[in-house]
């Protein structure tokens, strides 16, 4: 017995001393910018090799998905700290570079995805701070939500990403121009009362002749409330 | 062999910790997995057929069974201010009380797809989860468990009047949000989130916002949240305008001149080629004209934006239900729409009449209403893509008709009066004479000063 235990002794610090330097690469790994973007991966090191390139992207798709996966999971959670994980969303959309959008908004429309993540992924676009965000949301205002599911629920589902995708642009301060432009070339382009409305109510918002669309819709809802004094 | 029972375990807990299994979501102290004995309660309180949701599955969120357990965890967990149950007197569900509220109305909990066109079904306090429920968010999931619930105490839907499901033959609407029924319990628990809720997730809690705003939409044959309807007026002058909010009455300026309409966004000034926009909310001190950016009439001074390349004889917003319709009466006396899926006018069609305009209000009937030179009048029946002759007549002696602040109809006259339909004075505007006088949306997040 004596021997076996000595024979396995070295196997299983061999194997600790490995397993603690694979954990030490994979965390540098993860350190700074690059850890959300392939593609900005890919740029910045043109010299690797087209199998060093594919095993780069494949991690860092891997992490990427990892880290959707893990925001789309906090969604079904219950938390005691909002505020933190408010943070964490808007630190992650502040990273996001624009091949990342295209990401995000292939996500939005897709038939497949998981309403969470389509929230997920939709509220990202909301945040980010890019030029081409406005874009991503605007093309989600002008989708059919036909076309995105035959399920009433589902199409329900995504009218309320669309107003969630209105009032995302009204909400990049940096990009105050490109906003009203957007809502502008909108209005006359969405033949929906409700949403109509919520584009105008949000380029006045923005104009500053009324208060934020989220502040207009708790007033509502607080009414709604009290409906039943 | 006591080192070795010892190293075992150590060496197993390392390799648990290692940076692959490390970095796995499931992991993720925030990813939790449902304990056992939680499980086990849910599947026993709500008699869950975990077999029919994928089987008995603690963590990976892509499973039925722990989407249920999620939502089950977040109606039990879900805290709300303290001041959420006083401030509801009379709500339809304690908000403390969700859970044993739901426990009670639950006979069991079944997936199935065997209704493909419903989100889910409750049969005698049974729910049937179908393949809708289970793409849902983990908001619109817990959103129909509760509507659910609702159904087994009795409360069933009606017919739609308007909205996604208007015409079809199968209810899914409530009469009224105060009728309290599922749609209804729906929406208190999305507004309580929004309003009163501590620990939900901040998008959970966006979601809920844009859903209690979204449905409420169409899923009550009277609407909740809507732009309460005010009245403007025009001096027959042309000087000054008066908005009248309820009991309130406000001087307004007018800046510009042209026919008034009503658009989504308020009183706009109607000109052939242009509309200017008047402020409803403000006296501002400024007559000088607002293009008006808002509504529809904004399409008058876009590439392709009048109907036929020429300014129109006539122009109108009108909401049917959900949808926004844009109608005008071209250069050449044509009837047509706006088609907003191909960004251009569709197809005029020919009025057998002479039109002198159009009017979205005959007496107590509001529609699109095309008056002839001989003052009979044609009804537009959009739905139907038709223009129908009627009887109905219009009185040379009206400008038009208008809603007043308690929903009575009144008339605005060509002296300038305005009466009520059985001839009468209406008080609040007997001080001066009016030339114009539409009917005008106000939403509530906008100070009237």
């Amino acid at each position: 017995m004596k021997k076996t235990l000595a024979l396995l002794i070295p196997v299983f610090l061999i194997l600790g001393f490995y397993l603690f330097e694979t954990q030490n690469k994979h965390s540098a790994s993860t350190e700074g910018d690059n850890k959300l973007s392939p593609q900005a991966s890919l740029q910045e090191e043109p010299a690797e090799t087209s199998d060093q390139q594919d095993t780069m992207q494949a991690d860092s798709d891997l992490e990427w998905n990892e880290h959707i996966e893990k925001l789309t999971g906090q969604i079904g959670s219950l938390t005691p700290s909002p505020e933190a994980i408010d943070e964490e969303v808007s630190s992650f959309a502040n990273r996001l570079k624009a091949t990342q959008l295209s990401l995000l908004y292939k996500t939005v429309i897709s038939k497949y995805k998981s309403g969470d993540e389509k929230l997920l992924a939709a509220e990202l676009l909301a945040r980010s701070p890019l030029p081409d965000s406005i874009e991503h949301l605007k093309n989600i205002i002008t989708t059919a939500p036909e076309s995105i599911s035959g399920s009433a629920a589902l199409q329900e589902e995504f009218r309320a990403i669309q107003l969630l995708a209105i009032e995302g642009i009204t909400q990049k301060p940096l990009l105050r121009n490109e906003s009203v432009k957007a809502l502008q070339s909108l209005l006359p382009a969405v033949d929906n009362s409700f949403m109509h409305d919520r584009i105008a109510r949000g380029l006045s918002a923005l104009q500053g002749k009324a208060p934020a669309l989220e502040d207009q819709d708790r007033e509502a809802l607080q009414k709604l409330l009290k409906i039943h004094r | 062999m006591k080192l070795f029972s010892i190293l075992i375990p150590a060496i197993c807990g390392l390799m648990l910790l290692s940076p692959q299994s490390y970095a796995q979501p499931v992991f993720d102290e925030e990813f939790s997995c449902t304990s056992s004995q939680k499980a086990e309660q849910y599947v026993r309180d709500f008699n869950i057929n975990v077999r029919s949701f994928g089987g008995m599955e603690l963590c990976d969120a892509k499973v039925d069974t722990k989407k249920l357990f999620n939502d089950l965890l977040i109606v039990e967990e879900g805290r709300f201010a303290p001041q959420a149950s006083h401030a509801l007197i009379g709500n339809f569900v304690d908000s403390n009380r969700y859970y044993p509220w739901l426990k009670a109305q639950t006979e069991g909990m079944n997936r199935g797809n065997d209704v493909p066109w419903a989100t889910a079904y409750n049969s005698m306090g049974y729910f049937t989860m179908q393949d809708g429920w289970a793409g849902l968010s983990t908001l619109g999931r817990v959103g129909v468990v509760v509507h659910e619930a609702r159904h087994t105490e009795g409360y069933r839907h009606i017919p739609c009047n308007f909205g996604p499901y208007a015409g079809s033959s199968l209810p899914g609407c409530d009469g009224r949000f105060l009728e309290g029924g599922s749609h209804g319990v729906e929406m208190e628990y999305y507004a309580r989130v929004v309003v009163y809720g501590e620990n939900f997730h901040p998008l959970y809690k966006k979601m809920a916002r844009l859903m209690a705003l979204g449905r409420s939409n169409f899923v009550f044959n009277q609407k909740v949240i809507q732009p309460r309807e005010a009245l403007f007026l025009i001096r027959k002058d042309g000087t000054e305008a008066r908005l009248i909010d309820g009991g309130r009455g406000f001087r307004r300026e007018v800046s510009g001149s042209g026919f008034l309409k009503r658009s989504s966004y308020g009183p706009v000034l109607f000109t052939p080629d242009q509309a200017f926009s008047l402020d409803a909310y403000d006296w501002l001190g400024d007559t000088r004209p607002t293009a008006d950016g808002y509504s529809y009439f904004k399409l008058l001074t876009l590439p392709k934006g009048q109907p036929s390349g020429q300014p129109p004889k006539d122009l109108e917003e009108l909401d049917i239900g959900n949808k926004r319709l844009l109608a005008s009466i071209d250069y050449q006396d044509r009837f047509g729409f706006y088609n907003f899926s191909k960004g251009a006018w569709g197809n005029f069609r020919p009025i057998p009449g002479k039109p002198l305009g159009i009017k979205t209000q005959y007496k107590d009937k509001q529609g699109l209403f095309i008056v002839l030179d001989n003052f009979k009048i044609i009804q537009s029946l959009p739905e139907q893509d038709r223009l129908v002759e009627t009887t109905m007549v219009w009185d040379a002696n009206d400008v038009s008709y208008m809603m007043g602040p308690n929903r009575e109809v009144l008339q605005l006259k060509a002296d300038g009066t305005v009466r009520t339909l059985d001839g009468n004075l209406w008080i609040p505007t007997q001080d001066a004479l009016w030339g114009q006088a539409v009917n005008i949306p106000l939403y509530n997040g906008f100070d009237v000063r």
